[in-house]
């Protein structure tokens, strides 16, 4: 190998830098290929499924699961819709919400920041369960079958509201604040020009982590939501896919009715409504991801 | 400590706004007050005599739980069930079908919650027994005397003895088979193509010649198959033993002779007649998995049985019967193939089977009298049971005669298998390819079925909790042990034997032997 700098790539050699390229192409084929292949089963005949198996190239190609889902369109629709509305909400609304209670637990001049910190690190460890929420949720909030019930569960994550709190911690340098405040600067003005502005890494991440919690989350729908207009596309999806489940482990059941069975959506259909329900937030991330790259390395304070 | 100078007003306005619309967003709902669930009180206000006229009674939503997929057209089903309903006794139906992955664990949430419902549907596998034990559950005896009287015209009697707890009544059944036998059920074109005679074939063991010839003449079929999750039918076929109290992964551990009404003794799993019993059948399937007549796979494959048998790769299978279940089988499978059944089990009637598609009323109700009145219409009268059913005629599907019907293909209503969920099966309208007298067979199959001499009896299990969830694991790890596909099966199931006494199998048969004994003694 020769090794003048003709050679040589950002300082790697040749070889190195093959390497390095063909572990990241077979890591991202690792990555790559799954969803291709649910894609491609999503168009696969029912049939040949059964035949064959899974494969990149089915025997015979077909629309039928999507004509079978949008047969039904209305339904995906509204889900599409409570989906997105819930996502752009609760994403904006839990950011906030987490970084207003963050930013205080992180100044150290803040008399009670050990007690607030305690009281979200002690809902980390112990929680009521599900029966007292459901209760207090339908009970005493009275928000059972509503929008909010799909939005409220997951607006604070102590454990992110944790990891906000520790960057607040070493990013904000208390010069700075202190520095505003010798400008005439009050603490919410404080908050919203100096210290959002220089937290955007961890806010997009927050938002990130959000946006996807809350476009996957079907579990809070099954408990809380009963009329069929409210439902989010992820628990549509989830209650097919959990039907069929239930029926194949239920032998008996299905067995003293085999017409139950008869129905069942085969496994093209499941892979189509996989496909449908991923869509949105595998776009969702690009956005976020510029401010990963720059943002982490700004400082603000003259060394 | 500084002090905050500044804009402190705005900052507390703010957050208090902010406060204020979390406030507001929950508002939006239409939920009753709350109030605490009412206490046991059967004994209401009205205590009008049973003359039903709309008039005499206050109008009253009935709310309606029950086991089903959710379908497009349910607003409007209910809108006409309401409507008709009004009419007949001033209550309209407010329907909340569940599906079935989820009916579990959300009811089971709204009964520990208290929620104001009616007519709540229940099972003896959905747990119908443990929530009587903690009263979620009203009992239904003054009830169906004064307001049900068309059930208990139309049911067959011993529905009525299985869903009781101490003696009192909490659910009604569903009208429909009561009981189902086991039968080796076959492919009806290869039966005739090699003559194979199936009145003789009564356990595995007689298969074994037909096995060999279709091996040879058929090599596409799956000859016997077979999952882990069951253990098929060997103490069916070759006793008189029949399963009763807890069966940990659908596994059997005891036993009793059903045919011996006076004195029940209860075996285990672990005793040697049972143990021989098991030991020849696994050891028969070695033998068949050796000679590839069972399914190469059969110790993980999560196959349903029902996708091989539309391929058309199953002859036969170990299922369960009742007077149409060919037919169903051949529906199933887009009417490619017929089937026919040979019953190789005595049916018997059990708590579990009697129990098994319920009504129950919730002691959150409050108009009991009203949800057993609509309870009663949904087992008498053939317009609302097939509404609620089948959906609305013309917009879901075409009569065809008297009780026949033609479902109209993606109209909204009725793919939901509701049938067995919903009041009175015999008086549904049949559907292509169910013969004319489906429901009367099953009325014969009903009157004719022998009950099991534990019918009533249920386990409880509260003092054995633990050893149970020993035995249960102790199963789990030998459960593929009868499926053949493990070399040397009498040798696994020796094993498995000695760590379910080691887990106290014994106590547990102790305990329930001990409760039989004293529910006996009590009858």
């Amino acid at each position: 190998m020769a090794n003048d700098s003709g050679s040589r790539i950002g300082g790697i050699s040749v070889a190195s830098s093959m390497i390095l390229n063909i572990a990241f192409v077979i890591l991202s084929l690792i990555c790559f290929l799954p969803v291709l292949l649910v894609i491609i089963v999503s168009f696969t005949d029912g049939q040949s499924i059964l035949t064959q198996g899974y494969s990149f190239v089915p025997d015979k190609w077909s629309l039928i699961a999507y004509e079978s889902i949008f047969k039904d369109f209305q339904t995906i629709l509204s889900g599409y819709r409570v989906s997105f509305t819930i996502t752009i909400l609760g994403t904006a609304l839990s950011v906030l919400l987490m970084a207003l209670y963050a930013y205080p637990i992180s100044r150290a001049d803040y008399p009670f920041r050990n007690a607030f910190t305690f009281f979200l690190f002690f809902t980390m460890l112990f929680n009521g369960g599900m029966v007292s929420r459901y209760l207090i949720y339908t009970q005493v909030l009275h928000i059972k079958d509503s929008y909010m019930a799909l939005i409220l569960p997951m607006l604070i994550v102590p454990f992110n509201v944790i990891i906000m709190r520790t960057f607040f911690q070493t990013t904000i340098h208390p010069a700075v604040i202190e520095s505003a405040r010798i400008d005439g600067a009050g603490e919410l003005r404080i908050f919203l020009r100096i210290v959002l502005p220089l937290s955007l890494p961890v806010l997009a991440t927050m938002a990130l982590f959000s946006t996807i919690g809350y476009w996957n989350d079907w579990f809070n729908a099954l408990l809380y939501i009963s009329s069929e207009d409210k439902y989010p596309l992820q628990y549509l999806m989830m209650r097919v896919l959990n039907d069929v489940q239930y029926l194949r482990n239920n032998v008996e059941l299905a067995a003293q009715n085999p017409t139950m069975m008869k129905n069942l959506p085969n496994e093209s259909l499941q892979m189509a409504m996989a496909v449908i329900g991923m869509g949105p937030i595998l776009i969702a991330y690009p956005f976020f991801q510029k401010y990963f790259v720059k943002g982490l390395t700004v400082g603000a304070v003259k060394g | 400590m500084k002090k905050l100078k500044g804009r402190k007003p705005l900052f507390t306005a703010i957050i208090l706004v902010l406060a204020l619309s979390l406030q507001a967003c929950s508002g939006g709902n239409n939920g009753g007050t709350s109030e605490p669930a009412a206490s046991k009180g059967t004994e209401s206000t009205s205590t009008a005599a049973p003359a039903d006229s709309p008039e005499s009674l206050k109008p009253y939503e009935v709310s309606i739980i029950y086991f089903g997929a959710p379908q497009r057209d349910d607003a409007l089903v209910e809108a006409k069930l309401s409507e008709y309903f009004k009419e007949k006794f001033n209550a309209t139906v407010d329907l909340q079908p569940i599906a079935s992955s989820e009916y579990k664990q959300k009811t089971e949430l709204m009964l520990n919650a208290g929620e104001p419902m009616d007519l709540v549907f229940t099972a003896s596998w959905l747990n119908f027994f443990g929530n009587v034990s903690k009263g979620a559950f009203l009992d239904l005896d003054d009830l169906l005397a004064k307001y049900g009287q068309g059930i208990s015209e139309n049911l067959n009697p011993i529905y009525l003895e299985a869903p009781r707890y101490k003696g009192k009544l909490y659910g009604i059944p569903t009208n429909k088979e009561i009981t189902q036998g086991k039968a080796y059920t076959y492919r009806k074109d290869i039966v005739d193509k090699y003559n194979i005679p199936i009145e003789d074939i009564k356990t595995m063991s007689d298969f074994e010649p037909w096995f060999k010839l279709l091996k040879e003449k058929e090599p596409e079929l799956i000859l016997d198959f077979i999952k882990e999750s069951g253990e098929g039918m060997m103490y069916e076929t070759r006793s008189d033993f029949r399963v009763i109290g807890p069966t940990p992964n659908k596994i059997p551990l005891f036993l009793y002779d059903y045919t011996n009404t006076d004195n029940i003794e209860i075996k285990s799993v672990v005793d040697p007649e049972i143990s021989s019993i098991a030991k020849a059948e696994y050891e028969l399937n070695r033998s068949y998995y050796e000679k590839g007549y069972i399914n190469s796979d059969a110790a993980t494959t999560t196959t349903d049985i029902g996708d091989l048998r539309k391929q058309g790769k199953i002859w036969m299978q170990q299922a369960v019967w009742k007077p149409g279940a060919d037919i169903e089988l051949k529906i199933a499978t887009d009417n490619k193939y017929d089937f026919i059944s040979k019953v190789i089990e005595e049916p018997i009637v059990t708590t579990d089977l009697a129990a098994g598609s319920m009504f129950s009323i919730s002691r959150t109700s409050k108009d009991p009298e009203r949800a057993m009145m609509v309870l009663n219409a949904l087992h008498t009268d053939p317009y609302a049971v097939n509404l609620f059913v089948n959906g609305i005629e013309g917009t879901h599907y075409k009569k065809i005669s008297e009780n026949r019907i033609e479902p109209i293909a993606d109209s909204g209503y009725g793919t939901s298998a509701l049938f067995w969920v919903i009041g009175n099966q015999l008086i549904n309208y049949l559907k292509p390819g169910q013969p004319d007298d489906l429901y009367s067979s099953w009325q014969e199959f009903n009157n004719e079925a022998k009950r099991s001499p534990l019918l009533g009896f249920v386990f409880d299990e509260s003092s054995v909790k633990n050893e149970i969830t020993q035995l249960t694991s102790v199963i789990g790890e030998y459960r593929a042990a009868s499926t053949g596909a493990i070399p040397d099966p009498a040798k696994m199931l020796e094993e498995r034997n000695e760590k379910l006494k080691k887990a106290g199998i014994e106590k547990v048969q102790t305990e329930l032997q001990t409760q039989i004994d004293a529910w006996k003694a009590a009858q």
